[in-house]
């Protein structure tokens, strides 16, 4: 598979699969690493804002920009950064072991947890929902990179809230972060 | 009267964040205006007009909440904007320029009435299978808790089978980039468009990449808005169409000539006096040339004929002065002989010289920064750029095509019920751009034809120059079945380095490697009179140090009809060009590295000079005459 077929896949098996991933149902959790070489537990996103960003590193155009523009925007945010959690999830567990992840959030906002898996699965995770990602169609090498859709605010129960278009700037983005928790804190009281 | 701009150093920060990410990735690219400041003085609300462009198309659509209703139902009874969208598309100057720009929009109707009151912002998913309208209420969700005044409604449809009459009605099919033989490439291409309609379903406004800016739409909007408020006169469009049947001939030359210069090339209005009918047949002449594929077209003698009356009218331009062959003058190369850069719409002088057209349809990349890659896209930028033909907008000048009485039925005989539209217009010009075609050369005869009387033993030294000692062909590339005798790569030669320096001081020295230094002279430039603005090329456009003073290899066809040479057209005759490769080219820190002084000695110099002198095609003649035969009806008719 050519890096941009690939991306292509794996972009649009990221979509179905963090839909899958955080409905809090599976037992793949137990599957997930952090960045540091932890195990990683959704557990530990409840009660949070997600800010959930889904790439691979190896992506050169859009999953960088989509990291800028949410570091920017988190550095813009004040003490209701610690009610948001900014999630990396890498599609591409092949070449994004825990230690290329970190290496590759250092460019990023401190506040980023990466989380890998292993590719299994992610496939078993497709097929377990019967959800089989969209053929492509014929591209060739040169194809403009169709990446799934990769930045996503999730409430603090785990549902997707908001799919963040890419093109809106950072402190759209704060602002909606802000607002959430905002929003999340009035909830629990 | 100005939009307000939610600029905030931090955005600032995420757009130069966007460029320094994108250098050294292959999708580096200049972003589009619509990022930053309006691209150009904007003329004032109601002072200009945007005539219906026709009808919008309409189609069943799903809204956020699964409801089926159509695509006029859901544009909502007020002015819309409407576009395509892609949530995944990863080019920025694609979807990301246009939710940057309607995201403008909304943050200004959350302060100004105008705007939340009149103007709804719609945008329809080019992708039903991923797009479901759960999907799309979560792009929706953008604007539940912020900045929710105002509209802006996401739609999707049920299936492509719904989708795709609504995309062609629109134009927006997906395109395939072509390979140089007109054959298929599987590159996708989707050309972005915004539609701005109104209350009537009329299309007032279609904004391209140049042109997406909220500062422009906000402004056509208040146009709209003000129609019927003020008198027709004070119209900046309708000032010129009723101006022109006052003009008399369509060759004024007004701001075309200046004192500096006089043009030896025909008037219009001495070519018609030749008038004979347009010849029918082309005479092709395609030896050396790539296999030239073009689609079954059995209208091509009508697109091309149209594309040609259209490229040489000038009543395509704001003030009828200036037509595309006044740049690209047939006689002169198709580019123009007597000027280093163009000089376009009330005298304003270009930065750069106009390139030859001949065989452009064989350039996979446009413009000597190679900017663009669609003859049919590329021509509203001479059209629509106030320093070359100087027209407001795309429907001011497909209403002034609609207004001479010639085009109407043409286009009708040539494209049937198709509109005169930015397609229709665009495929005729290419069609034409696509026939100037030009091989058969004495060389292509010699090389390819394998006639060996008529090249002569100093052409044929010269040759061997180009491909051996003076290692021309490195760039300007030989294929066994044809030559275009250029790669298309952009390189730096170093000329335009010497006009960036060459205001700064006599002479300098540069590091052209660690540790090597050289000693660079502008006496070379001093021909060049006028203090000249620095090019950087390539740089413009990616933003990469690296790429200051690359432009694009041109082909070296006809190249003895197409002087100046250079992209500025700083060196008058080929053999000065040649001297200037003996000298090594220009030395500074990013010369390429396949250019280095050459030893080369006087005959061998003027054996390279007869060479190149070999490369022009057995049918410039047929496409001068073509050109300067066409009938093009005045400005006054
Ligand atoms: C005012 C002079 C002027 C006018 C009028 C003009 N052009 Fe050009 N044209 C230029 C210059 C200068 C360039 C080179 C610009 C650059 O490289 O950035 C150019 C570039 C081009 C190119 C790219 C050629 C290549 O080799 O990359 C094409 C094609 C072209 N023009 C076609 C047209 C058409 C069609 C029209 C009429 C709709 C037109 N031009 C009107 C001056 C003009
Ligand atoms: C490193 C690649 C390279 C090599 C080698 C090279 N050229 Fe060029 N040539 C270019 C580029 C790039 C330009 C355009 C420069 C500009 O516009 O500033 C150019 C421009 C020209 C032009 C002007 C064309 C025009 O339409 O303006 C001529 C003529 C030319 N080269 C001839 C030669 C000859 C003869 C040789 C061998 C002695 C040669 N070139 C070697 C890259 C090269």
């Amino acid at each position: 598979m050519t890096t941009n077929r690939r991306s292509e896949f794996l972009g649009k098996l990221a979509f179905i699969c963090f839909l899958v991933m955080f409905s809090f149902t599976t037992a793949a959790e137990e599957k997930l690493v952090d960045h540091q070489g932890e195990q990683f537990s959704v557990d530990q996103l409840k009660g949070k804002v997600v800010l959930l960003i889904i790439g691979f590193t190896n992506c050169e155009d859009i999953c960088p920009t989509e990291m800028a523009r949410a570091s920017i925007a988190l550095s813009e945010m004040k003490e209701e950064l610690r009610l948001v959690k900014p999630i990396f999830l890498t599609v591409d567990p092949e070449r994004d072991s825990p230690e290329v992840i970190a290496k590759y959030l250092k460019n990023f906002h401190p506040s980023f947890t990466g989380i890998s898996g292993d590719s299994e699965t992610l496939a078993e995770l497709v097929n377990h929902y019967g959800v089989l990602p969209k053929r492509e169609k014929h591209h060739g090498d040169n194809q403009r990179i169709d990446h799934g859709f990769s930045t996503f605010i999730l409430n603090t129960l785990g549902e997707i809230e908001v799919a963040v278009l890419p093109g809106l700037p950072p402190s759209h983005l704060s602002e909606l972060l802000f607002k959430m928790t905002e929003e999340n804190s009035k909830i629990r009281i | 009267m100005a939009l307000k701009t939610s600029s905030f150093i931090t955005s600032n920060l995420f757009l130069s964040l966007i460029i320094s990410l994108q250098v050294g990735s292959a999708i580096a690219q200049r972003l589009a205006p619509g990022y930053g400041d309006t691209p150009f003085l904007l003329p004032d609300p109601g002072t200009y007009s945007l005539p219906s462009l026709g009808m919008a198309g309409d189609g069943m659509v799903l809204t956020d909440s699964g409801d089926t209703v159509s695509l006029h139902s859901a544009l909502g009874e007020n002015y819309a904007l409407l576009s395509f969208m892609y949530a995944s598309c990863a080019d920025v100057n694609g979807c990301p320029l246009t939710a940057y720009v309607f995201y403008q929009l909304k943050r200004n109707m959350q302060v100004d009435s105008i705007i939340a009151d009149n103007l709804k912002l719609v945008s329809l998913s080019f992708d039903p299978a991923r797009d479901t309208p759960n999907v799309i209420q979560k792009y929706a969700a953008n604007f539940d808790i912020t900045n929710s005044k105002g509209s802006w409604d996401f739609l999707t449809s049920s299936s492509e089978t719904e989708l795709i009459p609504i995309l062609e009605a629109y134009n927006q099919d997906v395109q395939r980039k072509r390979f140089i033989d007109g054959s298929n490439t599987e590159e996708l291409i989707h050309i972005l468009r915004v539609f701005l309609i109104d209350p009537q379903k009329r299309i007032r406004n279609i904004y391209s990449v140049p042109y997406l800016h909220s500062e422009i739409i906000y402004r056509d909007l208040l146009t709209l808005l003000k129609n019927g408020q003020i008198s027709p006169e004070k119209s900046r469009g309708e000032m010129f169409l009723t101006q022109s049947t006052q003009l008399g001939p369509g060759d004024v030359r007004e701001g075309y000539e200046n004192k500096n210069f006089k043009s030896q090339s025909s008037p219009l209005k001495e070519k018609n006096k030749l008038t004979r009918p347009p010849k029918t047949t082309r005479i092709l002449s395609n030896l050396g040339l790539p296999p030239y594929k073009l689609d079954k077209d059995l209208k091509l003698e009508q697109k091309i004929h149209l594309g040609r009356r259209l490229f040489l009218d000038r009543r395509l331009s704001l003030n009828n002065t200036i037509s595309c062959a006044m740049c690209h003058i047939p006689e002169q190369g198709f580019t123009n002989n007597e000027l280093a850069t163009s000089v376009g719409i009330e005298g304003r002088t270009l930065d750069r010289n106009a390139p030859s057209l001949y065989n452009v349809g064989f350039s996979p990349k446009l413009f000597q920064d190679g900017r663009e890659d669609s003859l049919s896209q590329q021509i509203w930028s001479p059209l629509l750029d106030k320093n070359e033909m100087g027209n407001p907008s795309v429907g001011y000048v497909l209403n002034r095509i609609r207004s001479i009485p010639d085009y109407p039925p043409l286009f009708f005989s040539t494209f049937g019920d198709s509109k005169i539209s930015m397609e229709t217009v665009g495929s005729a010009l290419a069609a034409y751009q696509n026939s100037l075609n030009s091989g058969n050369s004495l060389f292509d005869r010699w090389y390819y034809g394998k006639e060996s009387d008529t090249f002569e033993s100093n052409q044929k030294k010269g040759f061997e120059l180009f491909i051996g000692k003076a290692g021309c062909s490195n760039c300007h590339v030989l294929g066994k079945e044809y030559a275009l005798f250029s790669d298309y790569k952009m390189r730096n030669t170093g000329v335009g380095y010497l006009r960036s320096v060459a205001n700064q001081q006599k002479k300098q020295t540069v590091q052209i490697a660690p540790g090597v230094f050289a000693e660079v002279d502008h006496k070379i430039i001093q021909s060049v009179s006028d203090p000249v603005k620095p090019d950087l090329g390539l740089y413009a456009i990616t933003q990469n140090p690296e790429d200051r003073w690359k432009f694009r290899t041109p082909s070296l066809r006809n190249i003895s009809l197409t002087s100046p040479y250079m992209h500025d057209g700083s060196i008058s005759t080929l053999k000065e060009v040649i001297n200037f490769y003996n000298r090594g080219g220009i030395p500074n820190p990013l010369l390429d590295p396949l250019i280095q002084p050459l030893n080369l000695n006087q005959q061998e110099i003027s054996n390279l000079t007869s060479f190149l002198d070999t490369l022009t095609g057995s049918n410039v003649r047929e496409l001068v005459a073509e050109a300067t035969n066409e009938v093009v009806g005045d400005v006054g008719i």
